[in-house]
Formats: C-alpha cells, sequence, structure tokens
C-alpha cells in the first residue's frame, strides 16, 4: 500500500469509527476482507455519509458517477475505488 | 368482452398465459419470462393446496426469482401472502407469523439457514416449502414438528392446474406496519381492496408490455404491490436492482433502459447528494413515481431536470387504504406556485377514493385538518385487534355509500386550486427514509429492555421529508448503550434501531409537563 492509498484508508477508518464503537469492534478488527454490510458496520445511508465525509476530508471533489455500487462491500474495494476517483479527479486536492 | 380479472392471481394468469414469451422479471441480471414465473407458480400452488388448509401463506425470501414466484404461487393457490424480511430479528419475524395465523412458509434458497432461526422454536408445527432445496436443511432435524416439503416433492410441472374461486373478500396479502404500543400492526388487504388500486391507479398511469420497471420496495412495504402488480397488470417487465445497487441505482436505470420509476423520496435524495441527478441523464424514463413520504420540491425539480420525458407523480396513501390513493402530477414551474412549505402537494384522490378533511369533531374543515379516506381501496381494519380497528376505522355524522373511513393522522388542507397539501402528523409518527415508524414502540422496547425511567426516540438528522434515523435520550436508565442495543436489535427493524444514545439526569419538560422533545432535538443540534 502507497503512502495515499494508507491516507485514504485511515480516512476511511476514522469515518467508520463511531459505527465501530457503537457496534464494539476494534479498530484492529478489521481488515480489508471485511463484509461492512453483512457485519452491520455500514448500511446504505452511512455509505453514503461516508462518502461525503471522505470527499470533505480529501478537500476534492469526487465523481461518483464512476462508482461500482455492486462491488462497494468490503474495506478493501472501498478504499479501492476511492483510490480511483481520487486519481481521476481533476483538480488538486488540500491538506 | 370478457369480464375484467377478478383477483391479482387471475389477471397475472390471464396475462402470462397470452403472453408467455415476453420478460416479466429482470434479477441478477437475469430475465425470467411471464412463462417461466407462471410456471413455477403454478407447481408452487399446486402444492400449497395439497398440503394446507389456510387461508394466508408467508414467503420469506429477498431478492430472488422465488421471492417473487412465491408471492404468485400463494395467491394462484387461492390465499393471501405474508411477506417476511430475512433482515428483521428473528423475533419480530415469529410475531409476525403467529399473528398471521399462516401454517405454512415459502423460503428461497438464500434464506433456509436464518429461517430456521425463526421457526425452530416455534411449536405449532409448520409446513415450509423450499422449491430450490433438494434436501431438506440440516436444523429441520431438531424440529420434528415442522415438515419440510423439497423440490422433488413439487409437482414437476403445473399440469392440470386451475384457479381456485376467490372471494373478494378474501385477504391478498397480510403487512406489518410500526404500532405506537410496542407491537406492529397487521393490515390484511383483502382481494377487493387491491383490484380497486389497480383499476383506479390506471386513471393516473398508462403503460404497456414495452415498458420496464423499477423494482426498488422491499415486500414488507406495501408499495411493493404496486411495483409487482402493476407492472405485471400491463404485461411489462420488472427490474429489480441487488441490494447494493439499489443504494444508489442510477447506473442501473441507464443499464436497463428503465421508462417507469418508483421509489421513496429519500432514494432520489441519495442520488441528489452524490450529484447523479445531472440534467438529462434519464432519457429513458416516461414515468417517475414517488411515494412514501414527503416529496421535497427542490427534489421534485431536480429529478425533472434529469429525467426531462418523464411525468412526475406524486403518490401518497397509507397501507390501511392500499398502496396509494391520491396523486399530484408535478408540472415544474407552473406547479412551484402550489407547493406549500417546499413540499409537493399530494393531490387528489383517484379510483374509488374519497377524501374529507376534518376538524376535531369531525367537523369536515376549510383550513388544516386531519385526512379521512372512504372508498373501497380502505382495508377493512387491523388483524385480530378490534380496539385499534375501531378507533381508526370510524363512521362519519350523515353517513357515506363506501363502508368506514380511515383517519390517517396526517394533518393536511386544501391549496388555491383544491388539490390536497401535506401539513404533518397528529401524532409522534415519523417517516424514517419512507419507512412508517411509531416512536412510541422504539421507546417501549427500550423501557422494557434497559428498565429506563425516562425513554424518548426521535427523529435524526431531519430530512426535507422526516429523518434519517431514530436517535434516543434516556433518563435513569442503568443498562449499558450495548445492552440496549442489543435488545432493539432483536425486536426492531434496522432502520428503527437508534443510531445515538444520549443520556441525561432529567428530561427537559414543556409548560404542561409534558418532556419536551423540541428542547431535546435542539440539545442534539448543539452537538453536531
Amino acid at each position: 500500500m502507497n503512502g495515499s492509498e494508507k491516507e485514504l484508508r485511515d480516512i476511511v477508518m476514522d469515518g467508520l469509527a463511531p459505527r465501530l464503537r457503537i457496534l464494539g469492534l476494534a479498530r484492529e478488527a478489521v481488515d480489508d476482507d471485511l463484509d461492512l454490510f453483512a457485519s452491520g458496520v455500514l448500511d446504505s445511508l452511512s455509505l453514503i455519509d461516508l462518502l461525503m465525509s471522505v470527499e470533505q476530508r480529501l478537500g476534492q471533489t469526487l465523481d461518483f458517477e464512476s462508482l461500482d455500487f455492486t462491488r462497494l462491500v468490503t474495506l478493501g474495494a472501498l478504499v479501492e475505488q476511492l483510490q480511483g476517483l481520487r486519481g481521476a479527479g481533476k483538480v488538486g486536492y488540500a491538506a | 368482452m370478457p369480464a375484467g380479472p377478478e383477483s391479482p392471481g387471475e389477471m397475472f394468469l390471464r396475462i402470462a398465459e397470452r403472453q408467455p414469451d415476453r420478460p416479466a422479471l429482470v434479477i441478477d441480471e437475469q430475465t425470467h419470462t411471464y412463462g417461466d414465473l407462471l410456471d413455477r407458480a403454478r407447481r408452487l400452488a399446486a402444492a400449497i393446496r395439497l398440503i394446507d388448509e389456510g387461508p394466508l401463506c408467508a414467503v420469506y425470501a429477498k431478492h430472488s426469482v422465488w421471492a417473487y414466484a412465491g408471492v404468485l404461487g400463494i395467491l394462484l393457490s387461492g390465499r393471501g401472502y405474508v411477506p417476511l424480511c430475512p433482515a428483521f430479528p428473528p423475533e419480530r419475524t415469529r410475531w409476525m407469523l403467529g399473528l398471521s395465523g399462516a401454517s405454512a412458509v415459502v423460503a428461497d434458497e438464500g434464506h433456509v439457514e436464518s429461517l430456521g432461526e425463526v421457526i425452530c422454536g416455534v411449536r405449532k408445527g409448520l409446513t415450509v416449502i423450499l422449491p430450490e432445496c433438494l434436501l431438506p436443511p440440516s436444523w429441520a432435524a431438531q424440529c420434528p414438528q415442522h415438515r419440510m416439503v423439497c423440490a422433488g416433492d413439487l409437482p414437476a410441472r403445473g399440469a392440470g392446474f386451475r384457479l381456485p374461486d376467490v372471494g373478494p373478500e378474501d385477504t391478498a396479502y397480510l403487512l406489518f406496519t410500526s404500532g405506537s404500543t410496542g407491537a406492529p400492526k397487521g393490515v390484511g388487504i383483502r382481494q377487493r381492496n387491491l383490484m380497486a388500486y389497480l383499476s383506479g391507479i390506471r386513471e393516473v398511469l398508462d403503460l404497456g408490455p414495452e415498458d420496464r420497471l423499477s423494482q426498488n420496495f422491499e415486500m414488507t412495504f406495501d408499495l411493493s404491490v404496486h411495483d409487482m402488480f402493476v407492472c405485471w397488470g400491463f404485461g411489462a417487465c420488472l427490474c429489480v436492482p441487488s441490494p447494493r445497487e439499489a443504494v444508489a441505482p442510477s447506473a442501473f436505470i441507464r443499464r436497463h433502459g428503465l421508462t417507469c420509476w418508483f421509489s421513496t423520496p429519500s432514494t432520489a435524495a441519495v442520488l441528489q447528494r452524490l450529484r447523479l441527478l445531472r440534467p438529462g441523464v434519464f432519457p429513458s424514463l416516461r414515468w417517475s413515481l414517488f411515494c412514501g413520504e414527503p416529496l421535497p420540491l427542490r427534489l421534485a425539480e431536480a429529478w425533472r431536470r434529469a429525467a426531462p420525458l418523464s411525468t412526475v407523480v406524486n403518490l401518497y396513501g397509507p397501507t390501511e387504504a392500499t398502496v396509494a390513493c391520491t396523486a399530484y402530477v408535478y408540472g415544474g414551474d407552473s406547479s412551484a406556485g402550489e407547493c406549500v412549505n417546499g413540499l409537493v402537494p399530494i393531490g387528489r384522490p383517484f379510483g374509488s377514493t374519497r377524501a374529507v378533511v376534518v376538524g376535531d369533531r369531525d367537523e369536515p374543515v376549510e383550513g388544516v385538518g386531519e385526512l379521512l379516506l372512504g372508498g373501497e381501496q380502505v382495508a377493512p381494519g387491523y388483524w385480530g385487534d378490534a380496539a385499534r380497528t375501531a378507533q381508526a376505522f370510524v363512521s362519519l355524522p350523515g353517513g357515506t355509500p363506501c363502508g368506514p373511513w380511515y383517519r390517517t393522522g396526517d394533518l393536511v388542507e386544501r391549496n388555491a386550486r383544491g388539490d390536497l397539501v401535506y401539513r404533518g402528523r397528529k401524532d409522534h409518527q415519523m417517516k424514517i427514509m419512507g419507512h412508517r415508524v411509531e416512536l412510541q414502540e422504539v421507546e417501549n422496547v427500550v423501557r422494557e429492555t434497559a428498565s429506563a425511567r425516562q425513554a424518548i426516540a426521535l427523529g435524526w438528522p431531519p430530512t426535507a421529508s422526516g429523518a434519517e434515523g431514530v436517535i434516543l435520550f434516556l433518563a435513569g436508565a442503568q443498562a449499558s448503550d450495548e445492552s440496549i442495543l442489543a435488545g432493539c436489535r432483536r425486536r426492531l427493524p434496522p432502520y428503527m434501531v437508534p443510531r445515538e444514545i444520549h443520556r441525561l439526569e432529567e428530561m427537559p419538560l414543556n409548560a404542561s409537563q409534558k418532556v419536551d422533545r423540541r428542547a431535546l432535538l435542539s440539545m442534539r443540534e448543539g452537538l453536531a
């Protein structure tokens, strides 16, 4: 994992933190293969909240049109797809 | 000309026999024809008739061709269906199954294991029909009271199938809505109620066999009845997005060339939030219907621009009056002036429905009042609950030709054009992402599981149509957050489980010494 992907993964994990807390799950218990929906970490609404918060943290407008929602199941897939959107962006990102 | 069909089962049978090769259902990117669905449904119907006597049969399935064939098979067997959602807690599902009195359950392969959790502890012997399973599940050995009917036990073909007589007063489906006392209320819709809806909605909507319709609603939500039976009544094709894609189904609309869209405003609002409602993105849509919660003007306008060739219709109706009973066609600029509080009007009754707006003594009023609905779509009452039926299904002074009136609890008024406009609720019912939620039901479950002195549930964060979720305020509760939430998850569907818990020494009170819910909301606002 390169630096920018690691940064993105941390941002995603920060977004998941409140849900993990309420489920009593340790941050370390979440690996790339965890099914975020089956485990109850995310539902459809909190996924949208998460996407918006990641966008805000990155300070970059993401083109969600290119997200493949059928594949957004695991943490790994989520980070990978968001990283793809980030690369596709035309504007540089702040902080 | 032959008489029209008298039941939804007969309606499907006639159309499927007329056009067996046309597509009826697209699910998991696979197309099933009318002939295919009819064949599955007939085999199930034949099996159900052989083994079960009862008037109702449950279907425990989700997102599979057998979920749809199950509904159709039960109707073709002359029975009413009781949809059970595998995502609901087993305890809640068990309660619904028990109240329905159904003694047979059709389940799809994907949910056989979780069905075991629901019914293993049920003492009453049930017949479990598993059309995809070659062998009984392993849990069947632990519950010999239940009888398993597997794929090999079904008749190979629905040969010699004859539709049994179905009476207009027979139940077509039994659904459950949130109830303020802590247990859901059953609403049994009769065959004639549903046929009245299917005939009435044709005053609003015109489709044909070439059309492709969305299927966004869970089967436990009565708007799915519209999805299935309006679609199949026109001989059209029903397209089901995968659960993941249903979150933001814009690519789905385009990939399947949908011509008719139906969802809650909440689903559309998600697309808007993700900036997926760009002008002209849905050129295939001819119809866009919204129902289940108030439709914000800004959302209706964004959708109209995204689907410029489609007619946008706002539908309104409680489960007790069969799917929907008023409609308003949103016409862009000309409509904006008719909106009140930024919400699109709910319009006027269609079909046999009559609407009156009444004050505290049930006298007709000119301004804001409670909406009462009468007509052929009104259900006979709550399932096995005479007391609550008597409260909500009433006769009006002066008498009416159309039976009982249903008290919606919705406050409305008429605008200058005579269209009904939604103005709020009389009670603490809320729409959580389109789901109807009695906040008191959440509070009761919490009070019981947490032995809390006071528990107040509120919708948060607010949306233009209701709220995204439920949050909880507690005073004098000993139990931990985890155990309270575990108790809620055991008894409530996921959308009713609190997303936050806030503990207070004392609840704020208003001038009439009741808990001040507004103060609690401002408190939560302060935390943001």
